[in-house]
């Protein structure tokens, strides 16, 4: 969880990644956040996000998108 | 039909009577027979393309999901398990089998697009370049019509068998019902273009009539009437004698037929959109919505997450993510991060994929290479302001700059908002080189004193019309900043007193009845005139 | 229940919303200014009226209701619209006789030659239908004169106010009075333009020939429809051409008179210079303008007319009938005029 939050600050260091919860509803995070952070867990934490997994349903929140990885990692 | 014709507003009629006359199980079945009577006032043969993209795409959806059965009962119901290599050899075949399905039918559905939309454009500009070779070679150019709404449709249809792919969404199994979810006729002129997921299930379940709700509908398509007729159609006036005659304009009055136009756009094409919502809002569906007050963006890219909204989401799900995070782009990735370094190179792969969409986004509008140029510049100015966002903090930070106050906002609301008139121009010109014209003679000169010499009002529009579109625009400008703050003018007004509400609907229907342009211009003169 | 109040809520601001459409017409809708002679027909008492004029500007300008009533004591009038198309002349004797019973119906045989280009309909239309009082014989002739135009033109029609709303910046105080015209008109129908615009006699006005004109299908149906009608109800019919001086055609005074025998109805043309010179016409101070006669001209030519109608047609002679006495007094009123404008 750490290193999620670490690689969700790089990618914005203007959000508050533990206390934000509607990250794509409200659309804080924009497309390009999108593909720079999927970019950055493919490589850390070894797993293929696809763009059928890009659903607002994994990425609203940081745990949201933590169980993605470990999902991703079990298959 | 046109939505603001009086044909439509009886065959609109006729359809919200029924509608909720009849058996609720029956109002899917009508909504698909009134689409197509719909479509067929466009012209008989057109019918044929969107039944074959409609056939196309309906079994292929089936077929997807057939093969993906197919690899369940393999998998699954064997009397000999299998073993992890079989498994990964039976998989991998569905895999192609489905890619191949998927590309045939895609090739299918975009080709029945794009040749009659661009085999004009290659054909010409293969016949220019032969031309630079000497060659004596000269296609022949179709003469052609597109086929109503065959952009929006087509695309609403490959975000469905791609989501069928994704595994998002199960495969439609009733040709009819499917039929209807991509002929519904309030948005198959000018989208939104919806997602299946979003608006199937409110097409085929039953509504009952709710008082409220079709008032609210009837608001909304009252609104869009207004924008559409009253303002959009009163700016085009203006906006085609300048460009019908551009030559003779120059400086200010080019840049104000611009800027004209680009309240016409979008009046124009947001009222049909609320037209188009209000109809469907009536009947108890709701479409997405297309504009979303984009003239408060602070930055290129959020304007286009509020202009076309529809198009900008299915361009980024369906080009820009699949690119983005292909395996392609992962290996542009790690490459430009190797020679370009971490910070830029990580970016890189994100530009270039931006930049195609952009592209293709430009060339949606048209076969056209203004339309090319369109789509890169905005390309251009997205990916610009990502490679220099941090260099642009940092200014912004050293010069000390309150980023937290009204001013600051209402500098980057211009800055979009010139920026976007610029790309107008490649709209509204008749083609490129007329557009760069045009830009050039827009700087040539600073000329405000066409403001009083009477320029202005040889364009058709008299004194009253400038003031009717002043007030008006203020009007529109008041009710979008109130909706930027969240309030709900709709909502606001069902709050108030009945002599209030009924006030405001009557004024609003009779703005649009007197002040529209509709029907014949009346002329005095020549009433006399033609007299004896 | 909350679906019966809505119902009622909807219906009441949908009636609202019709009374407030129709004030809103009325101010947008153009005045015309035949509008008073129209009205001054709905004025007239039932079964009033002996005589009834239709035409065209022709009759508006040179038959006087008011002169034939002081040379012969029968009363007139003189439903004449500018340009009127003889399928609108056809609704107007329709509408006529649902409230007089003349004993004689005379037409302006000038429409029957006259056709006019379809470009130029929409006003000679509106002038003729809008002015009229809401009826099925008005709505009958909206269905026929929009039979072969589009739906956005029958609307147009319909509610007048679709065509006009485009006046939005030129109204003015006359349009929210909507009786803007002088109350006081009671000529029976006749133009009260008393102007005078001297026009040269033509050489060879109305030179023999043996050509005739063609008559178009149109009129000819319409002209004969009421022909017939007036039969049926054993009412007279008779052709009257006023002067239009050099735009009057020996050709068309040979297809009007074939025409006139064979249905065997009387016709006078006043194009010939004989009864020009018998009337004493003078087109030095009798012309309004280049093809119509002024009020001085049509005392003259009524005059003449009372005779002819006197003579071939049993008429009444209503001079010392008290009911009529309004007569008196409206025909002081044009004389008043005749003599300040006319030497």
């Amino acid at each position: 969880m750490e290193k999620l939050l670490g690689i969700l600050s790089n990618v914005r260091p203007d959000i508050d990644f533990s206390k934000t919860n509607q990250l794509i509803d409200n659309g804080v995070l924009d497309s390009f956040d999108i593909v720079m952070l999927v970019g950055e867990l493919n490589e850390e934490f070894d797993i293929k996000i696809g763009v059928e997994n890009l659903v607002p349903d994994n990425f609203n929140s940081a745990d949201a998108i933590m169980d993605l990885i470990s999902r991703l990692q079990n298959e | 039909m046109s939505i603001t014709s009086s044909i439509f507003l009886i065959f609109l009629f006729f359809v919200f009577l029924i509608y909720f006359l009849i058996p609720k199980k029956f109002q899917w079945i009508f909504l698909l027979i009134a689409s197509y009577i719909f479509y067929l006032f466009s012209g008989f043969g057109k019918i044929l393309f969107l039944l074959f993209t409609t056939s196309i795409t309906f079994f292929t959806g089936i077929l997807l999901e057939k093969t993906d059965a197919e690899l369940e009962t393999i998998l699954n119901n064997n009397v000999k398990p299998l073993s992890k290599e079989q498994r990964k050899k039976f998989k991998d075949s569905s895999k192609r089998k489905k890619r191949i399905i998927l590309i045939c039918a895609l090739l299918l559905v975009l080709g029945i697009l794009g040749v009659p939309k661009y085999y004009n454009f290659f054909a010409q500009n293969f016949n220019s370049l032969a031309n630079v070779f000497s060659l004596d070679v000269d296609l022949s150019l179709l003469k052609y019509l597109l086929p109503l709404g065959i952009s929006f449709y087509t695309f609403q249809s490959v975000g469905y068998i791609i989501d069928i792919n994704r595994g998002k969404i199960k495969a439609d199994r009733n040709f009819a019902k499917f039929a209807l979810f991509l002929s519904f006729f309030p948005q198959i002129v000018q989208g939104p273009i919806s997602r299946y997921d979003q608006l199937a299930h409110q097409l085929y379940e039953p509504h009952s009539f709710n008082y409220e709700r079709v008032k609210f509908g009837l608001q909304l398509m009252l609104w869009g009437f207004f924008k559409k007729l009253v303002i959009a159609d009163r700016l085009s006036i203006a906006v085609n004698s300048i460009f019908g005659n551009s030559f003779q304009y120059e400086g200010l009055s080019i840049f104000i037929g611009v800027l004209f136009f680009s309240f016409q756009m979008y009046c124009d094409f947001s009222g049909g959109i609320d037209i188009a919502r209000g109809i469907a809002e009536s009947m108890g569906i709701s479409l997405v919505e297309n504009f979303r007050r984009p003239f408060f963006s602070k930055s290129i890219d959020e304007y286009w997450r509020r202009w076309h909204i529809s198009l900008g989401d299915w361009m980024r799900d369906y080009v820009f993510y699949p690119l983005a995070l292909s395996k392609t782009f992962a290996r542009l990735g790690k490459f430009s991060r190797k020679h370009l370094g971490n910070k830029i190179g990580k970016i890189i792969p994100i530009i270039i994929a931006n930049l195609i969409t952009f592209m293709a986004v430009g060339v949606w509008h048209g076969p056209y290479w203004k339309y090319v140029a369109f789509g890169t510049y905005y390309g251009l100015l997205i990916s610009i302001g990502l490679l220099f966002k941090p260099f642009f903090q940092k200014i912004v930070r050293a010069l000390k700059i309150n980023t937290d106050c009204f001013s600051w906002r209402l500098t980057q609301i211009s800055f979009v908002f010139t920026a976007t008139t610029i790309g107008r121009y490649f709209v509204r010109a008749d083609g490129l080189r007329h557009a760069l014209q045009l830009l050039r003679q827009t700087f040539s000169i600073f000329n405000p004193w066409i403001f009083y010499d009477g320029t202005l009002l040889n364009l058709g529009l008299r004194v009253e019309d400038y003031y009717l579109l002043l007030i008006s625009i203020l009007f529109l400008i008041l009710l979008e900043i109130l909706k930027e703050t969240g309030i709900n003018i709709r909502e606001k007004i069902s709050h108030q007193n009945l002599v209030f509400r009924w006030s405001v609907y009557l004024i609003g229907i009779f703005a649009v009845l007197i002040f529209g342009i509709y029907g014949q211009e009346y002329d005095a003169v020549e009433f006399i005139y033609r007299g004896f | 229940m909350g679906t019966t109040k809505n119902f009622l809520r909807g219906t009441f601001f949908l009636i609202i919303l019709f009374v407030i459409f129709s004030y809103v017409s009325e101010v947008f809708a153009r005045k015309w200014d035949v509008q008073k002679y129209v009205d001054n027909f709905y004025e007239q008492p039932e079964d009033s009226i002996d005589v009834l004029f239709l035409g065209a500007s022709g009759f508006g300008t040179g038959v006087s209701p008011l002169i034939l009533w002081e040379e012969a004591g029968f009363t007139s009038f003189t439903r004449a619209i500018g340009a009127q198309q003889a399928s609108m002349t056809y609704y107007y004797l329709l509408e006529s006789l649902e409230y007089q019973h003349p004993d004689v119906v005379v037409l302006d045989a000038y429409r029957l030659i006259r056709h006019n280009k379809f470009e130029d309909l929409e006003v000679s239309y509106r002038r003729s239908y809008e002015p009229l009082k809401f009826s099925i014989i008005k709505l009958r002739s909206l269905f026929d004169i929009t039979s072969d135009s589009d739906l956005d033109t029958f609307i147009s029609f319909l509610f007048p106010f679709f065509r006009y709303h485009t006046r939005w910046p030129e109204l003015e105080r006359a349009d929210f009075e909507f009786n803007n015209y002088d109350n006081d008109y009671s000529f029976l129908g006749q133009f009260p333009y008393f102007n005078a615009n001297p026009v040269e006699m033509p050489e060879d006005l109305m030179a023999p020939t043996d050509e005739e004109v063609e008559i178009h299908d149109n009129e000819l149906y319409y002209f004969e429809e009421m022909i017939r009608i007036c039969r049926e109800k054993d009412i007279k019919v008779f052709l009257l051409v006023m002067p239009r001086l050099s735009l009057a055609k020996y050709s068309e005074y040979n297809t009007v008179k074939k025409f006139a025998d064979k249905h065997d109805l009387l016709f006078i043309d006043y194009n010939f210079p004989e009864l020009m010179k018998v009337v004493d016409f003078n087109p030095a101070t009798d012309m309004l303008d280049q093809s119509h006669i002024n009020p001085c001209g049509a005392v003259k030519f009524s005059r003449h007319l009372a005779e002819v109608l006197k003579n071939n047609f049993s008429l009444p002679d209503k001079r010392n009938d008290p009911d009529y006495f309004q007569w008196h007094s409206n025909l002081e009123k044009l004389k008043e005029q005749i003599s300040q404008n006319c030497n």
